[in-house]
Formats: structure tokens, C-alpha cells, sequence
């Protein structure tokens, strides 16, 4: 590990733990920085405290850290195995999708999130296999063909997204898929961290663990083949992998915008490379923006909580705009 | 029920129809949607529609709420959280305003607020009919906390921090009754909700016989953001019309919610008056400076008339909601009701229940 990458590491961590902190700490409920001690070392065993901390708290801190984890890292796999700067589960309808397959399951009665995120995983893959099959129907591996693609399975997503809207229940339905479209964690309890956090931690472990088979498939199919790499087989694997992921984050907490398209950015521009802890970093520049970003959700309005996706689409801005001028879109469609 | 079921159906058959577009365009087909529809909206409204049992013992009060829970107190509470105006309306008018600990967002924004409980949005803010916010309602650690169905969600995460939820349904006469006993119930205050349903009552019967044999009018009650939207059937408004001797000019268009429509369609409906509910964004001068409904009825009559607007929401299922059944009868009937007897009838009716009298520049039309 050289010197640059250790250090960059290093800063995100120290970030991360930084913005974890304040995370916990930041909320309506009043808990002192003593009482929050306290609570960690164990004291003050069932009171109001304890409990506001234990089930609320600190499964949103978790949920943002790992919501971050999973769409960085998601990001991270698309952009590389697809040498494309644009791929992300934005970008290539694969967040439409599970949006879709989300409201879908909402109108159609689901009452837990695990249906919720049956149905955002299968949604979501048949949106990726869209995008894939139009691209390869166009014979053409370009950054422009993947984004026409992916806007076309989005607009289409979004059109089945608009109609469940005008049929859902007013009362109860509607508000909770409005709430699908923007993301937020202000609902996240234990019980819903418990249900994203293993799907999210297998396709994460995996996903790094496979990051040599990542990278190979990044130098093209003759290559990863010689490699002794079965390029269609990897690349299926690790697309149901990083689906798996998205659709659980946003079974819990929405379609998250840009999250994934961004951090492996801000990685590349730490590392200036693709590989070796690429992914990883990727990961924990995520996780950072989704803290970042939840802490303002929940502090910014007076009482009222923003939804998350004002905030990261304002931290992506910057990134676009300078990944627009600085040219390197074009550079990388080359 | 029916209607709603078709309309589920009809969601699944073109979400698949969607999914199927979608699979189609890669070379992969796969069939998209998981289809369990739970029967659990069928179950919660049932029980919502079903008379609420309780049992008052002296070991505690237990009853059933508007979502079929069960809901047990020790004693009437004593410190109450109140989620949306609704709920905190009706424990004002139930004479308990000093038990609210903690109620909704932007109380300040409310008319009611200011003239019977100018306390109250001083209090602690909890959040929107979107939004709860869970961390504030612990850090009040109220007796109990009232809740609309919408916000059902956040009741089991409420309960597993300790606090009791009672979920009510007030969207028709029936369940806002409901509602009324089961909150005094809750506060101990069964005789004032006893009193308010009785009067509601009797009033509703007297506005049915005042205009038993007269010409009912064609009514189209508009929406707050746009009068371009109508009450279809499905919603509370539509008993309102029908109470005060109306009919509902929208009645066929087959929706739950506020319905948009287009100009088109408005002329069509012909209604002969139309009326504006106080929240809403824009005057009867803008309706009837609107070139392209200068032919409909109500513009050609000057029959278009606006709640008041800076004292209740009496086109919503609010405990006043009698009172918006009287002002539409004195509008549509004035010669059987006129507008000066409804508004001695507001007037005592405020004081009644809320404790103070309106001025009667406050009651418009």
C-alpha cells in the first residue's frame, strides 16, 4: 500500500468516525454527550434514554453508514466494470427500477420491507438487463449509449412509478411512496436496519472480496479471459450483487440520488487509480456523504426533516460541473 | 370496497404489463412484480367502521382504535400528544386543551389556535402528516399520543419506546364520531364528547328537514390548491353537499382523493354554485375572472362562495364539521335558513365547546 493511498484512507476513516460521532450525537431528543457515555458503557438500562438511543439513534447513524457503504461501493463496481465515468444505479435505471418495484409492492399491499425489497431487487435487475441488452442492440459502447439507455428504462420506470401514484391510496399509500422518490432515514429503526443490514453486508464483503475479478473485467473481455475469467458469468454475478445491495437501501431509505455516482469520483480523484483499494475507498467516501448529508436532513428544516437527496444532489453538483469542465467525461467515452 | 379493489388490480396488471416492457427490451424476461397483496387495508378499515367496545374498569380504560389496535391506560391520560389539527381540535373541544403536552407542525399557521388555545403553538412541535418526528414525541414522554392513520407506521416504534398510541380515522360523520367518544374515553371527558355528538346530531337532523322538499342545486366543492380539482363521491365533502341539501355535480367521477379535472370537464358538471374551502390559494374573484368558466352556471349566477377563512376548516372532518353543513345549507337555502341564523348558531356553538365567540365579521360567505 503506498503512502498516498494509506493516507487517503486514513483521512476518510477518521472523517467517517468524525461524522458518526456528531450523528449520534445530533437529534430532537435531548441526550448529553455524559449520557450518551453512559448509555455505551452500559448504564441507564431501560429508560426513555436508553431506548430513544438503542432503537432510534443509533440504527440511523448504522443505516447511513452502511446506505453510504453499499451505493459507494455499487457505484465503485459499476464504473469500473463498465469503463464508463457515468455508470451508477442512477444513471443506469437500476434505482428507477427498484423505485418502481418498491411502489409496485406498496400498492400491491406489501406489508414488510422484505417484500418491499423483493420487489425493488427484481425490478431493478430487469432494468439493468434492459439497459444492457439496448446497449448491446446498439452495438455501441459508449458513454452515450449507456446514458440514452438508462434514460430511456428510467423515464419508463418512472412513467410505472407516476401511474401507481395516481392509484394509490391517498391516506396511507401515496405519502409513503412520495417518500420512496426522495429518500430519507428519519424512519429508520432497529427493526428496519435489521432487515437491510444483511443483504447489504454479504453483497459489501463479497463485492470487496471479488475486487481482483472487478478489475480484470475492467481491461475488456479478451484480457479478463486470459486471465482464466469467464467475463458474462463475473459480470452477472457481480451486478446481482451490487442489485442486491441498492435494492435493500432503498427498501429502507428511498432512492438516495447520486451517492453512487459521485464518491467513486471523489476515490479516484484521491487515489488517481481504479485499482487496488479503489473499491473500498469508494465505499467510505459514500459513507461519508451520507452521514454528511443525513445530519443536514435533520437539522436544517426547524422540526421538519429534508429529504436526503436535496443534499446529495447539492454535493454532487460540484462534482459534475467539475467533472463537465475539467473534460474528463469525454476523455473516459473515448 | 369494490371500486378500490378493481383499482389494485388494475395497478398490478399494468405495473406487470410495465416490468414486462421493461424485460422485454433485454433479452432476459423475467416476471417483475412479487405480487403478496396483504388483505391488511381491507382488516384495518373494517375495524375502523365497527363500533369501538370498551371497557372502563377500575383497574384501567381499554378500547379498541380507529385501526383496530388495542389500546390500554392505566388512567384518563393526563399528557397528550396530538399529531394533526384534527385530533388537537377535538381535544380542545372536548374541554382538555390543557393536557396537550406537544402537537403539530406550523400550529402557529392555525386561526382556531389563536381565538380558544393561544397557548398552544408555543408548545413543542412534532412534526407533519408526512413526518414524524419520533425523538420529540420521547423527549415529551406524553400519556398518550393521538395519531391519524397516516401516520400509523410510527405507532409500533412508538410503543417499543413505551408510550401509548391511540390511531384514529375521523374521514367520514361516523368515524370523526368515533373518534370524539374515543378520545374522551382516553381523557375522561366522555360526557363533553357525548354532548358534542348529540348536538352535531340534532343539528344534522334539523338542516334534513329544512331542506326535505326543496330543489337541491348542483354543487361542485373545489380543492385548495387549484379549482381545478373537485370532491368526487369517495370523500367527506360529498356528504357535506348532500347534508345541506345539495348534490354533489361531481359525484360520478370515480375517485378516493381530490379530483383533477380540466376545463372541459368543469363546464360539463355544470355545477350552479361552487364553493371554495378556507384553506384555499386563490378568491372567488379569480373563479369568476376566469374567461374560459364564464359559461358555467355558478359565474353566470355570482354563486360562487368561499368558507371563512381565518376561524376553522369546516369542509374537513373537523368537530366543527356540523357547522359546515349549516353554512352550506344557509348558502344554498337562504330562504328557509337564513345567514343571520347561522350565524347565531356558529357563534353559540363556539362558545359551547371552544369557550370563546367569534365576531360575526368572521363568518363570511
Amino acid at each position: 500500500m503506498c503512502s498516498r493511498t494509506r493516507l487517503c484512507t486514513l483521512l476518510v476513516l477518521a472523517l467517517l468516525v468524525l461524522l458518526a460521532a456528531a450523528s449520534v450525537c445530533v437529534g430532537t431528543f435531548p441526550l448529553s454527550l455524559g449520557q450518551i457515555c453512559t448509555l455505551l458503557g452500559g448504564g441507564l438500562r431501560d429508560t426513555m434514554e436508553a431506548r430513544v438511543f438503542f432503537t432510534l439513534r443509533l440504527p440511523r447513524t448504522g443505516a447511513a453508514v452502511l446506505a453510504g457503504l453499499a451505493l459507494g461501493a455499487a457505484g465503485g463496481v459499476y464504473q469500473t466494470i463498465f469503463r464508463n465515468p457515468l455508470a451508477s444505479p442512477d444513471l443506469t435505471g437500476v434505482a428507477g427500477g427498484a423505485s418502481l418495484g418498491a411502489a409496485a409492492a406498496i400498492v400491491l399491499g406489501a406489508g414488510s420491507a422484505v417484500q418491499i425489497m423483493g420487489g425493488a431487487f427484481v425490478c431493478g435487475m430487469a432494468s439493468l438487463a434492459a439497459v444492457l441488452a439496448l446497449v448491446r442492440a446498439a452495438r455501441a459502447d459508449r458513454t452515450a449509449t449507456y446514458v440514452l439507455a438508462g434514460i430511456l428504462v428510467s423515464a419508463l420506470a418512472e412513467a410505472g412509478v407516476m401511474l401507481l401514484k395516481t392509484l394509490a391510496d391517498p391516506e396511507r399509500e401515496l405519502a409513503a411512496i412520495e417518500y420512496w422518490t426522495m429518500g430519507s432515514l428519519s424512519a429508520i429503526t432497529l427493526a428496519k436496519l435489521t432487515v437491510m443490514a444483511p443483504p447489504v453486508l454479504v453483497g459489501l464483503v463479497l463485492v470487496l472480496l471479488f475486487r481482483r475479478q472487478v478489475a480484470l473485467l475492467s481491461l475488456g473481455e479478451e484480457s479478463a479471459r486470459a486471465s482464466g475469467l469467464e467475463p458474462g458469468r463475473w459480470r452477472v454475478l457481480l451486478l446481482a450483487l451490487t442489485t442486491l445491495m441498492v435494492a435493500a437501501v432503498v427498501s429502507v431509505a428511498g432512492v438516495i440520488s447520486f451517492v453512487g455516482l459521485i464518491a467513486p469520483h471523489i476515490a479516484y480523484r484521491l487515489l488517481r487509480r481504479r485499482g487496488g483499494a479503489f473499491l473500498p475507498l469508494c465505499a467510505l467516501v459514500a459513507a461519508d456523504l451520507m452521514l454528511a448529508a443525513d445530519l443536514l436532513a435533520r437539522s436544517a428544516g426547524q422540526g421538519a426533516e429534508l429529504p436526503l437527496s436535496i443534499f446529495t444532489v447539492l454535493f454532487a453538483a460540484p462534482v459534475l460541473a467539475a467533472l463537465l469542465v475539467g473534460g474528463r467525461g469525454q476523455e473516459d467515452a473515448a | 370496497m369494490k371500486p378500490r379493489f378493481m383499482q389494485k388490480f388494475t395497478a398490478l396488471v399494468l405495473a406487470a404489463a410495465m416490468a414486462v416492457t421493461l424485460a422485454a427490451c433485454g433479452a432476459t424476461a423475467s416476471s417483475a412484480v412479487s405480487s403478496q397483496a396483504s388483505p391488511e387495508s381491507t382488516a384495518s378499515s373494517e375495524a375502523a367502521s365497527a363500533p369501538a367496545e370498551a371497557t372502563a374498569e377500575t383497574a384501567g380504560i381499554t378500547f379498541t382504535d380507529q385501526a383496530g389496535r388495542t389500546v390500554t391506560l392505566e388512567q384518563p391520560a393526563e399528557s397528550i400528544v396530538s399529531c394533526y389539527y384534527i385530533t388537537t381540535y377535538a381535544v380542545i373541544a372536548l374541554g382538555q386543551k390543557d393536557k396537550i403536552v406537544g402537537l403539530e407542525n406550523k400550529a402557529d399557521t392555525r386561526a382556531l389556535y389563536a381565538l380558544a388555545a393561544p397557548e398552544l403553538p408555543e408548545l413543542t412541535q412534532v412534526g407533519t402528516l408526512k413526518e414524524l418526528n419520533v425523538e420529540a414525541v420521547a423527549s415529551l414522554d406524553p400519556d398518550l399520543v393521538i395519531m391519524p392513520k397516516k401516520l400509523m407506521d410510527n405507532a409500533q416504534t412508538l410503543e417499543d419506546l413505551g408510550i401509548t398510541v391511540m390511531v384514529v380515522d375521523p374521514e367520514t360523520q361516523e368515524g370523526l364520531e368515533t373518534m370524539l367518544s374515543l378520545i374522551g374515553q382516553a381523557c375522561g371527558a366522555e360526557e363533553q364528547a357525548e354532548a358534542l355528538i348529540q348536538y352535531t346530531h340534532e343539528k344534522l337532523e334539523t338542516a334534513a328537514a329544512l331542506t326535505q322538499d326543496l330543489e337541491k342545486p348542483n354543487v361542485c366543492m373545489l380543492g385548495n390548491g387549484s379549482y381545478l380539482t373537485v370532491a368526487p363521491a369517495a370523500m367527506y365533502q360529498n356528504d357535506l353537499i348532500e347534508q345541506a341539501g345539495g348534490v354533489n355535480a361531481a359525484a360520478d367521477i370515480e375517485e378516493d382523493y381530490w379530483a383533477e379535472v380540466s376545463y372541459e370537464t368543469l363546464l360539463s358538471l355544470a355545477p350552479d354554485v361552487l364553493v371554495i374551502p378556507s384553506g384555499a390559494d386563490y378568491t372567488a374573484a379569480d373563479v369568476l375572472g376566469d374567461a374560459q368558466l364564464a359559461d358555467l352556471p355558478a359565474v353566470k349566477n355570482g354563486a360562487v362562495y368561499t368558507m371563512p377563512q381565518g376561524l376553522d376548516e369546516w369542509d374537513s372532518p373537523t368537530p366543527s364539521g356540523v357547522l359546515g353543513v349549516l353554512w352550506l345549507t344557509s348558502v344554498l337555502h337562504p330562504d328557509a335558513y337564513s345567514f343571520e341564523e347561522f350565524t347565531a348558531d356558529a357563534q353559540e356553538f363556539y362558545q359551547t365547546f371552544y369557550g370563546f365567540t367569534p365576531d360575526s365579521s368572521l363568518i363570511t360567505k
